[in-house]
Order: C-alpha cells, then sequence, then structure tokens
C-alpha cells in the first residue's frame, strides 16, 4: 500500500487539529463535536488549500482520499450504528402522542419551507441532471433533520435530561431521527432508482422484506446476546464479533437494496435489545474507535469537499443567508408552535424548538450522502454545512438566554419520574 | 378526537401542500443543462508548445477540464500543476468563463467560449479557448468522462 505513509500522516494531523479545536470550543461553552466540525473545514480548501495549497496539496492529493474516503465511511456505518443504539422506545412511554405531534410537525414544518425554498433554488443551484422533486426531497429532508446525538449531549451537559423539556427533547428527536431517515433512504432510492436497472417495485419489496426480517427474526434472536451479558456480566469477544457482523450485513443489505449502508447500520443498534447494561457495554467497546478516530476523519473529508470559495459573490451569499434563515424558521418555529399547541409553556416551547433546530454532524451525514448521489451541487452542499454549522453553535447560547438567563417564575426546574437508568442517553459521548 | 384533529390540521395539511408545491415544481421550473463533471479535451492545434504562451494549463499530456456546476455558474479547473481555474456561467447552453484574477505572474488570461448540442451530443461541447500572450485562439472539444471514472462531488 504505497499511500500507508500518506494516510498515517493524514490521520495524524486530522487528530491534532480536531481535539485542539475541539478543545477550544469546548471554553466556549460549545460541544466539543462543534469544534471537529469545524476543524475539517480548516483542513480543506476553505482555509489551509487557500493558505497553504503547497501543504494541502502534499499532505491530501487527490488520488490519497479514497482511502480517507473509506475509513471515514466505515467511522460512519459504527456511528449510525451507536445512533441506533441509543433509540429506545421507553422513552415515548406516556408521551407518544405530544411527542408524536410535536416531532412531526418539526419536520413538516421545515419540509415544507424546504419545498418553497427549492422553488427558489431549483434553476439557481441545481441542474437538470437533478429532478425537481429529488431536489426539493432533499433540501426538505436536510432542514429537517435533528442531531440526536448532539441534542442528547446538550441536554446531559446542561442537567436537562430527567426534566419534562429535557424527555420531551430527547422523544422528539427520537421520532425526528427514524422519520427523518426513513424520509432519506425514500429520497436515496428515488435518486438512485431513475439510473438504476433494478426496477423500483423490487427494491421497495426488499425492502420491506429487509425490515420484516429485521424486526421479526433478527431481533428476536438478537434477544440471546443480551442474555449472554446478563449472565456473564461482560461482551464476551465472540459475542462483539456476531454484533459487529450484524451490523456489516444490515448495512451491505441497505446499500445492496439502494437505500445506503447507513440506514442498514441505523436499524441494527435499532432493533438491538435495550436493556441499558448491554447496550452501555456495548457503547463502550466501540465509542472511543468510532467517535476519537474515525468520526474526526469523517469531518475532514467533509472539510475536503467544502469549499467556501465557492460561494462567491453576494448572489451566493444571499443563497447561503436565505438557506440559513429557512432551516431556522422552519425548525425552530415549527418546534416551537408545536410543543405550545401541545401543551407546553412558550419558554419550554422555544426551548424545546432551539434543541430540535441543533443539526450537528447528523446534517452533514445527510448533506455528504446528497453529494455522492449527486442531487446537490458542491456550492449547495457548501452552503448546507455552513447552515449545519450556524445552526449548531447557535443551540448553547440562545437555549441559555431562552431557557436559564431569567429567573423561574414558579418551581426551579421540575423533575420527571422514569423507569430507566439516571442518563441514559450520555453513552455515546459525542462531544464528550 | 382532538388529538386526531391536531394531527390532521398540524401534518395533513402541510403534507398535501407539500405534494402541490412538488408537482408545480416538476411542472413549471426547468434547471440548466447539466455540464458538471470531468471533460476530456482535444485541443486544435495539437501543440502549442511552440507559442509563446507562458504558462498554459493545456501544455498538460492529457489536458482535462474539470467542470463543478452550480445551476448557471460554473467553476473549471484544469488538470496542470497548478489547478487553473476559471469562473463562467452558463447560459443558453453556451459556456463562458475566464480566469478572474491570475494568481502568480505567469498565468496567462485565458478565456473559453463553447457550446453544447443537448440534442444530438449532450457528452459534447466544441468552442473556442483564447490565451491573450499567444495571439491566438484554439478550437476545443470536449468529451464527458464516464461517471465512474470521476470522482464524486461533481454532477
Amino acid at each position: 500500500m504505497p499511500q500507508l505513509p500518506t494516510l498515517l500522516a493524514q490521520i495524524g494531523v486530522i487528530l491534532i487539529v480536531s481535539r485542539i479545536v475541539g478543545q477550544l470550543f469546548r471554553k466556549m461553552h460549545q460541544p466539543q463535536v462543534m469544534g471537529e466540525m469545524v476543524a475539517g473545514i480548516l483542513l480543506g480548501p476553505s482555509l489551509l488549500g487557500w493558505v497553504a495549497p503547497g501543504i494541502s496539496a502534499a499532505l491530501f492529493p487527490p488520488e490519497s482520499l479514497g482511502y480517507l474516503s473509506s475509513l471515514s465511511q466505515i467511522g460512519l456505518v459504527l456511528f449510525m450504528f451507536l445512533v441506533g443504539l441509543e433509540l429506545d422506545p421507553q422513552i415515548l412511554r406516556g408521551r407518544g402522542h405530544t411527542a408524536l405531534v410535536t416531532s412531526h410537525v418539526s419536520i413538516i414544518a421545515p419540509f415544507l419551507l424546504g419545498t418553497l425554498l427549492a422553488l427558489y433554488l431549483y434553476p439557481r443551484l441545481s441542474d437538470d441532471s437533478v429532478t425537481f422533486t429529488n431536489f426539493a426531497l432533499f433540501l426538505g429532508t436536510a432542514m429537517s433533520i435533528t442531531a440526536f446525538p448532539v441534542l442528547a449531549r446538550i441536554l446531559a451537559e446542561r442537567k436537562l435530561l430527567r426534566t419534562p423539556l429535557g424527555a420531551m427533547a430527547i422523544a422528539c428527536a427520537a421520532v425526528d431521527d427514524v422519520t427523518g431517515w426513513c424520509i432519506l433512504a425514500g429520497v436515496v432510492l428515488l435518486v438512485r432508482a431513475t439510473g438504476s436497472a433494478t426496477p423500483l417495485w423490487l427494491t421497495l419489496f426488499g425492502t420491506a422484506a429487509y425490515v420484516l426480517v429485521m424486526l421479526f427474526v433478527i431481533r428476536p434472536a438478537l434477544r440471546r446476546l443480551a442474555n449472554v451479558y446478563e449472565r456473564r456480566g461482560f461482551i464476551p469477544q465472540d459475542i462483539l464479533a456476531v454484533t459487529l457482523l450484524l451490523v456489516l450485513a444490515s448495512a451491505w443489505t441497505t446499500e445492496w437494496l439502494g437505500i445506503h449502508a447507513l440506514f442498514g447500520a441505523f436499524m441494527a443498534g435499532a432493533i438491538l435489545p435495550k436493556q441499558h447494561g448491554f447496550v452501555h457495554a456495548l457503547v463502550e467497546k466501540l465509542n472511543d474507535a468510532a467517535v476519537v478516530l474515525l468520526l474526526p476523519i469523517f469531518f475532514a473529508f467533509t472539510g475536503l469537499r467544502t469549499s467556501i470559495g465557492l460561494v462567491s459573490g453576494g448572489v451566493m451569499w444571499f443563497y447561503c443567508g436565505l438557506i440559513i434563515l429557512v432551516a431556522i424558521a422552519g425548525k425552530f418555529g415549527g418546534s416551537t408552535i408545536a410543543a405550545r399547541v401541545t401543551g407546553l409553556s412558550w419558554r419550554e416551547a422555544s426551548a424545546l424548538g432551539i434543541l430540535m433546530n441543533t443539526r450537528g454532524l447528523m446534517e452533514l451525514v445527510l448533506l455528504n450522502i446528497g453529494l455522492d448521489i449527486g442531487v446537490i451541487s458542491p456550492a449547495l452542499f457548501t452552503m448546507m454545512v455552513l447552515m449545519a454549522l450556524v445552526t449548531t453553535f447557535m443551540t448553547s447560547p440562545v437555549l441559555e438566554w431562552i431557557y436559564f438567563a431569567r429567573p423561574f417564575p414558579k418551581e426551579p426546574i421540575v423533575t420527571v419520574e422514569t423507569e430507566s437508568e439516571p442518563e441514559p442517553y450520555t453513552d455515546l459521548a459525542v462531544g464528550d | 378526537m382532538k388529538a386526531v384533529l391536531q394531527y390532521v390540521v398540524l401534518v395533513g395539511i402541510p403534507v398535501l401542500i407539500v405534494v402541490g408545491l412538488l408537482q408545480i415544481g416538476e411542472h413549471f421550473l426547468r434547471a440548466p443543462a447539466s455540464v458538471g463533471g470531468a471533460w476530456e479535451l482535444e485541443l486544435m492545434p495539437q501543440s502549442v508548445n511552440d507559442l509563446s504562451c507562458g504558462d498554459l494549463p493545456f501544455q498538460a499530456d492529457q489536458p482535462v477540464l474539470t467542470i463543478s456546476q452550480s445551476g448557471p455558474q460554473l467553476r473549471l479547473s484544469f488538470n496542470d500543476e497548478h489547478h487553473t481555474t476559471l469562473a463562467g456561467q452558463l447560459k443558453d447552453l453556451t459556456i463562458t468563463a475566464e480566469v478572474v484574477a491570475p494568481s502568480r505572474p505567469a498565468e496567462s488570461p485565458l478565456a473559453l467560449r463553447a457550446t453544447v448540442d443537448r440534442q444530438t451530443e449532450p457528452n459534447r461541447f466544441q468552442g473556442t479557448l483564447t490565451a491573450a500572450p499567444c495571439g491566438t485562439t484554439l478550437s476545443l472539444t470536449a468529451t464527458r468522462r464516464p461517471e465512474s471514472d470521476q470522482l464524486t462531488g461533481n454532477h
């Protein structure tokens, strides 16, 4: 492998820069993941390639990017499995209706605004290799996504997880995640079906069969894995290997079906038994490799594809500003109004709105898929990355201003009783 | 009952509006022609070495032009050592582009003008490349590389 020294140097530089920038952002009371996302952009053509093109070309030669891409994809497969693993249907208990309505409104409101925006942007930022429907559906999905792991981390850091607001935010984000990824799978399916030899009905039938097999065949079988953990008190390497094989097989199946490997990885995590000890042990084994080593590579790879130079001129910056404005209005506004209608106070509803507006790395995952399948252009990709950064960055200070800065009128913060163990959503240490 | 009504008003109606907007966009909107991707260039005359053109990007053995497209806005990059980049526009199937601000003294002011024939040859375009120091205009033919040969990121 002649590229090995280059690859090792790349990973080293990525780790150093992402840790340093991540720490700097922590000092600014931002999640570390925010800093790592920015670090990726700093290593790309937007900064390193601009100020030191020679160093950038030597460190990231185009022929070496295939290896970096493969590593980042493996990291994402692992990470999406961990995200799926964190989803527990128990969190919907007792608040199913409210969470469902709030969550679905928080999806459809930005989706609607995203589709309206697509009417304006399609002739201006797309081309005729992409149909309007695919473009609009993707833009709508990108506007609707919420970063479940980052949101959970912010709630944990703010000690809000066990408050009504925190419980509602987690439940909504969970429903958002599942719905958002289902919509994205549909969009990917539509886009790929356009140029695929496989008939659409076959792909749809295959997908339905896959979901049924996962839910009614694989899921019951997986309870045995959790039972082994219960008996022994640890996860043996054979069980870990079986779990990883399941993730790979599921990811391979959905990629083969045409709905992207990440959906399969997410599904594999979502169907695993949710005994907390088992989930905790599994996350502990996989989290560090995925989050500390592989995710920064994904951020760097994203940064290498993000060229702020493509957003040049007043018109392009106007489009970028419009995208950010619509994204915030749709997600923040939609979630706030829905939460208010379903009974939360304005203060809690707007806090929920700003939490749901956190897009973080889930948006970057989605945008990379969009760029890969050719549904968005490089310039639009860059604008959407900037939108993801702005909406993630604004969460902590705006939450502080909306929810914490003013004194509470009666009770300080009401906590809710749940059957689960304390802080069950903090295992996945994104931004730790 | 109230919950169902809430869901219908807050979710159902917006979904119907989205479906309507998709129909409107599909029927009434047209995006610019797709020219993004990597294009292999053939230049006439083939050798420009004898011309006093300075540091020209298309003196490479196999000149390739990569076009990054965002609607009508184009960014064109040659595969030369310096990745010479031109900014351009696509208007009515005509590509016009030029080096906006030369980044180094030896870089030549270049201008490209070409037309895509969508009806007969959508994967080829023909045009001219003008290099000011040569005082000459070269004719060029570009052939789109198959997508499987291209790096992702352009469409």
